[in-house]
């Protein structure tokens, strides 16, 4: 047996090892000269509705932590909710419409509110949407009120 | 062989794993404490005094876990200079784990050097090493460095410090948790194989001190539940109340079952806490591509560990026992002592003692078959060549997905303090202690900063871990 197969045989193990390592340092480095790449989170984002839109739920409490109020109305748009239109809508309703779970708990905890009015009824559009899931936590933190869904229309404009 | 190759051939292995522990550790480091067990942990420390951690009147009894933590604590120190000590607790004992293998290993040729750096693969990708990498959680992490160190000085010579030294690190492992017991099964190991630094008075007083504990364990809680947590059977997980209901009054087979689970883990990646979750995504058509990399690689590595270990115990018996051969004994005994510790339920982080024997026998049986490859007719070489750079390829695959399951982990902690917060709040409204540590804590909980998971191109996003799918 020569020394040559066997230092072929030590490479061949060690060329998965280099080709890792130089995968992590590249990513990592890369990570550290570009922290907000899309590979490595959600693009930056500047209004409570981009925050939502993009699911980050750590920029949306941001947001609401430096003075932006749960409740306020924001100004969305959806391809089929609103018709590709503006519509000026809750937080707590364009979280469900964006299926974003964790900012729909985090705006419950920080005071949101269900109100059964248009653009602001986010229990009824969860019923709407058949997010079964999101329409008991809606009902276990959100205290809805008891009446019935508004029309279903587009929101308030 | 020169001493200047030794050295540059360690330091090549040493580079190449450099990257994957820096990333973990990073990532350790930004990763926010959560607020599940980490506030109930400071509520204790805050409260008690130190020393009541040393009384055995819990089934969690981790002594000096608690102390460590509460010396950290209540120290006259910044938040910042705790926060960081906490999570030097679990980042020290990663590098030190890495070091101790590298170091052991030595590697002073490059087929050494590659098997060394596919066996630190093997380590850091395996579920038992990944498991145990949650913050605070700072148990078995600890015993599984320790472990090594005491396996390095009773295969080195004997001086006057290895005793002590040993006892001391079994104590220490202890301490943090049970699972320090395992240790006792590598003394035991040594003393059989007739290892240079194994004596029989070390065997004898670690076995005492083992059962010393144990009797203290059980005088002290006498009552013990039948099953402490969940547990995982066939395809499906029990709660403790129907498990107890179903299995209480003949518990035996399913502790044996348990215990199983926790071995084939270790050796197979499957199951996971019991449940055959891999072979059932399988059977049902919904596998994604890390559960056939996990299966795949973990099964190759055994099979090939396990036709190595039959021909060094089979050389053994005829030209005595070698650090190599020994290996073959700790790993088994390793592994019998982290099922028999985990009988009343399997978790992977149960294996973590095992797992580091796991990698050390991965090495030399890749050095072993490599040697074997060398000597092959070219055609028939390079077949097999290939082979072994898919294994060794496959769990460097793992290897980045425990980086990547860190990140997810640190975006769970935080997700946690986002959406969680108000609830605990009002849960807890009794407990001021409680309540005034998560205010203290709900900074570096919610803090923008915290590492998230790398957004692979869709091809790769299934290839590197469960976590990473799940993030997505």
């Amino acid at each position: 047996m020569t020394s040559s197969r066997l230092g072929m045989i030590g490479i061949v193990l060690l060329a998965p090892a280099v080709l890792a390592a130089s995968a992590v340092f590249g990513l990592e480095g890369w990570r550290l000269v570009r922290p907000r790449s899309p590979l490595f989170g959600t693009p930056q984002t500047f209004t409570l509705a981009e925050a939502i839109e993009h699911h980050d739920v750590a920029r949306a409490y941001a947001l609401v932590r430096d003075g932006q109020r749960p409740d306020d109305l924001i100004v969305v748009s959806h391809p089929t909710l609103t018709a590709g239109r503006p519509h000026f809508v809750s937080p707590l309703w364009w979280a469900v419409a964006m299926r974003d779970e964790h900012t729909m708990l985090m705006l419950l905890g920080a005071g949101a509110t269900i109100r059964h009015v248009q653009g602001r009824d986010a229990d009824c559009l969860a019923d709407a949407l058949g997010a079964a899931a999101m329409q008991r936590l809606l009902r276990r933190y959100g205290a809805p009120p008891d009446g019935p869904c508004p029309e279903a229309a587009a929101p308030t404009r | 062989m020169t001493s200047t190759d030794r050295g540059t051939w360690l330091a090549i292995a040493a580079l190449v794993v450099a990257p994957v522990v820096a990333a973990i550790c990073f990532t350790l480091w930004n990763t926010p404490l959560p607020i599940s067990e980490a506030v109930a942990l400071l509520e204790d420390v805050s409260r008690k005094p130190r020393l009541d951690f040393l009384v055995p009147d819990t089934s969690y009894y981790r002594p000096l876990y608690h102390i460590a933590l509460s010396t950290i604590w209540n120290a006259d120190l910044s938040l910042d200079a705790r926060l960081a000590a906490i999570r030097l607790l679990q980042i020290v004992p990663v590098v030190a784990l890495v070091g101790i293998l590298l170091f052991h290993l030595r590697p002073r040729t490059s087929l050494e050097a590659g098997a060394a750096a596919a066996a630190t693969a093997v380590l850091i990708g395996s579920p038992g090493f990944r498991d145990n990498l949650e913050i605070p959680l700072t148990y078995t992490i600890v015993g599984m460095p320790l472990a090594l160190a005491v396996w390095h000085l009773l295969m080195a010579l004997p001086r006057w410090w290895h005793t002590p030294a040993v006892i001391a690190m079994l104590v220490i492992a202890l301490g943090f948790k049970e699972q320090g017991l395992a240790i006792v099964a590598l003394v035991v190991a040594a003393w059989v194989t007739r290892a240079p630094g194994a004596t029989r008075a070390q065997a004898a007083s670690t076995v005492l001190l083992a059962a010393g504990y144990v009797a203290m364990r059980l005088a002290w809680h006498n009552h013990m539940a039948t099953f402490e947590q969940g547990i995982g059977f066939g395809f499906s997980e029990i709660d403790t109340q129907t498990a107890t209901a179903r299995f209480g009054n003949f518990p035996y087979p399913i502790y044996a079952y348990t215990a199983l689970a926790t071995v084939a883990n270790v050796i197979f990646s499957e199951p996971t806490s019991g449940i055959f979750s891999i072979v059932a995504a399988i059977a049902g058509g919904t596998a994604e591509h890390w559960q056939f990399v996990h299966l795949g690689s973990s099964v190759g590595l055994t099979v090939l560990i396990a036709f190595w270990a039959f021909a060094a115990v089979s050389r053994a018996r005829h030209e005595g026992w070698t650090d190599e051969s020994r290996s073959v004994i700790v790993l088994v005994l390793t592994l019998a002592a982290c099922g028999a510790l985990s009988f009343n339920y399997s978790r992977d982080r149960l294996g973590g003692m095992a797992t580091p024997f796991y990698a050390l026998a991965a090495y030399y049986a890749l050095l072993a078959c490599g040697r074997r490859v060398a000597a092959l007719p070219p055609w028939r070489l390079r077949a097999a060549a290939s082979g072994l750079m898919l294994l060794a390829g496959l769990w460097h695959v793992r290897a980045i997905g425990t980086v990547e399951a860190v990140k997810v982990t640190a975006v769970r902690n935080q997700i946690e303090w986002l959406t969680g917060l108000p609830q605990r709040t009002r849960e807890f409204a009794d407990r001021p202690v409680y309540l005034s540590i998560l205010e203290i804590l709900r900074a570096q909980g919610t803090a923008e900063s915290t590492p998230h998971p790398t957004n692979y191109p869709e091809a790769l996003m299934g290839l590197f871990s469960p976590a990473n799918v799940q993030a997505q």
